[in-house]
């Protein structure tokens, strides 16, 4: 028991150490996952079934986690033969809870929610869409659906002091924001909880967006194919970019990472400046790839250079410097001080 | 599916003189507004809250009838109320119509303990007897009900409310059936702006009755305070990640982490020291039984298989 307590606390004391201080940590999880990209179909459960109003909106809360999860996590979708069961109902668990999730992996999952007008001990509880003009102090029922398909997923309870703006989740333990707070109405999962969904699943694809949750060292190469060339030569430079083989979630090291910005730069030997000199493309079908074509007069250094851009989780990256000689059908006839060796014979 | 010569041979007549006899007709029935008929029932009005909290002395799952509660929905999807339905011992069904402000305790010995509130009537706590269908006023609090419960020696009647108008923790209030006398026994409660609204409160005996908890939930987390009865003291329990109540000994309260769903950890805090101790990882079901002197083992479910613990 004290190992497990042991165990849990310098987990969570790497984390603090690995992520700066100013950052969101990634919402917290556990148990077994879903496979990826597992579709999961659910009706409602017979003699719970939720009002007119309601069905669209929790079905909708489904299409959110589907279209905003950004990883291989589960898809979940409305069959009526579904092995997984939504219910509007008053038998509940907990005399608390205004929803509450069963995940029973790898078959099926039960979410019930309470209904409108329910008691509990601060008042009535009332579910926004049930109005035409929903007032202030209701909730909203497709984003508790999404919450609780958190859940589903394996997400647990944000640990409020550990996000940095509160739509940074919706998996708020402290209660979610009734109408009019902030986030009362969000409908897409918070960056944090799109990092736990990545750590677990992987990302969507290779292109899919790394959370802002997430602070992860790449690791960018560069192959000339070649370590010298003749003169006039083309020759394809070849870069390869994925997350750091070391990076600290087992499920993302080393993941290839397309559809990025990568650019090639050179400098003349001898010199320290680096010359940007364009961009390279990706290569289709091939994660990770990117390739710039150069037909080469002169020797230089090469290298690629990944700029992480704002709107992800990742770190810069740059690669070992490659040499790539130039070498002559003949030997030059002159050679002009201050300037690099052409062919003149 | 009768037969067609009986259903010919007994008639409607007989089938409609067959429903009335199985339903209201006890003095349940009657509070609850329902007609009526056959058979004679006891003399109710002479049962008082003290009589009639003997009805629980039996200990749980020891009754005569069966109950249950059914929430009444509209079409619109509004809850409207909850209907208690019981199978009297005598066979003949009682249903209480009850408010959505109400709440239903489980049987223990004959006995069923609910709450109810309406602005109009005001709050009150009945007792219903399955063995004779006697449904007996025990106490009408002044601030709106939310659940109560009797202690072992059915003398005593711990109430918990919420206040009127801004419906704030209105703490634990103990009756005494015998005299009626009220004592606030657990203050009301102030939690901390970060814990958010109370959205439940549910009141817990420990496995040998010297305690009270009484555990109160936001939207994710809970607290819980613990009323030593002997000595009155009130001991507050609220480290971060306490979730659903599972069961308090003399030495542990045992609870679910702040999962609101399943499966979760059980986690046990010790009642001397506060610490937090998980007991299981990812459970989906846990529950005690008492082995004497205030401890209970518990029996946790998990996807790995079960265990058990001594607290």
């Amino acid at each position: 028991m004290k190992r497990s307590i042991a165990l849990a606390l310098g987990m969570f004391v790497a984390a603090l150490t690995a992520t700066p201080v100013d950052a969101s940590l990634p919402t917290p999880a556990s148990g077994g996952t879903w496979a990826p990209n597992q579709r999961v179909e659910y009706r409602w459960r017979d003699g719970s079934e939720p009002p007119a109003w309601a069905k669209p909106v929790m079905n909708a809360a489904a299409a959110d986690s589907n279209a905003t999860r950004k990883a291989k996590a589960a898809i979940f979708s409305y069959d009526a033969d579904g092995p997984a069961r939504l219910a509007y109902t008053d038998d509940m668990p907990t005399n608390y809870a205004i929803g509450y999730a069963v995940r029973n992996i790898p078959d099926s999952f039960l979410i019930r929610i309470r209904p409108h007008g329910a008691q509990l001990d601060w008042g009535t509880l009332r579910w926004c869409q049930f109005y035409n003009d929903p007032p202030n102090g209701c909730y909203d029922l497709e984003m508790v659906t999404l919450h609780e398909f958190g859940h589903i997923q394996t997400l647990g309870h944000v640990d409020e002091a550990a996000i940095d703006i509160y739509t940074d989740s919706i998996m708020h333990g402290s209660g979610v924001h009734s109408k009019a707070k902030l986030g009362w109405n969000q409908h897409e999962f918070g960056r944090c909880d799109v990092a736990r969904l990545q750590i677990r699943y992987e990302p969507l694809t290779t292109s899919t967006p790394i959370s802002t949750c997430l602070d992860l060292p790449t690791e960018l190469s560069l192959t000339p194919g070649t370590s010298s060339i003749a003169y006039g030569t083309s020759v394809t430079l070849t870069a390869k970019l994925k997350i750091d083989a070391d990076a600290s979630y087992p499920n993302l090291a080393g993941d290839l990472l397309s559809g990025r910005d990568v650019s090639l730069q050179r400098r003349a030997t001898g010199s320290t400046a680096w010359t940007t000199i364009g961009d390279m493309s990706a290569v289709a079908g091939d994660p990770g790839r990117y390739v710039k074509t150069m037909t080469l007069t002169s020797t230089y250094d090469w290298r690629a250079v990944f700029s992480a851009p704002n709107d992800e989780g990742l770190r810069n990256a740059t690669s070992a410097v490659s040499r790539l000689s130039v070498t002559y059908g003949c030997t030059p006839t002159a050679v002009r001080r201050n300037v690099s060796l052409y062919e003149t014979c | 599916m009768e037969p067609a010569w009986r259903r010919d041979r007994v008639g409607l007549p007989a089938l409609l003189l067959t429903a009335l006899m199985s339903t209201a007709i006890t003095p349940a029935a009657l509070s609850a507004g329902l007609k009526p008929g056959v058979p004679a029932a006891p003399d109710c009005r002479t049962v008082t809250p003290a009589i009639a909290a003997r009805a629980a002395l039996g200990g749980p799952g020891r009754h005569s009838g069966s109950a249950r509660v059914q929430p009444q929905i509209a079409r619109r999807g509004e809850l409207t109320g909850r209907v208690l339905s019981v199978q009297l011992a005598n066979g003949a069904a009682v249903n209480v119509n009850l408010p959505v402000e109400s709440h239903v305790g489980e049987a223990t010995g004959d006995l069923i303990l609910y709450t109810r509130h309406t602005a109009a009537a005001g709050s009150e706590v009945r007792a219903l007897n399955l063995a004779n269908g006697c449904d007996v006023s025990l106490a009408t609090p002044t601030e709106i009900v939310r659940s109560s419960v009797l202690d072992q020696t059915a003398n005593f009647l711990y109430v918990h409310s919420v206040s009127r108008g801004p419906r704030a923790d209105a703490g634990v209030v103990r009756f005494e059936l015998a005299t009626g006398r009220q004592t606030q026994v657990v203050a009301p409660l102030r939690p901390a702006d970060d814990f958010g609204p109370i959205f439940g409160t549910g009141l817990h005996w420990s496995v040998d009755g010297a305690a009270l908890a009484a555990q109160s939930c936001g939207f994710g987390s809970c607290l819980t305070r613990v009323l030593d009865v002997a000595t009155g003291k009130v001991k507050r329990l609220d480290a971060a990640g306490q979730g659903a109540f599972i069961g308090l000994t003399a030495g542990h309260l045992v609870t679910f982490a702040a999962c609101a769903g399943l499966p979760c950890d059980v986690l046990s805090t010790d009642l001397a020291t506060g610490a937090v101790t998980v007991l299981a990882v990812d459970a989906f079901a846990a529950e005690l039984t008492p082995v004497g002197a205030g401890r209970a083992l518990v029996s946790i479910q998990t996807s790995a298989g079960s265990m058990e613990v001594l607290q």
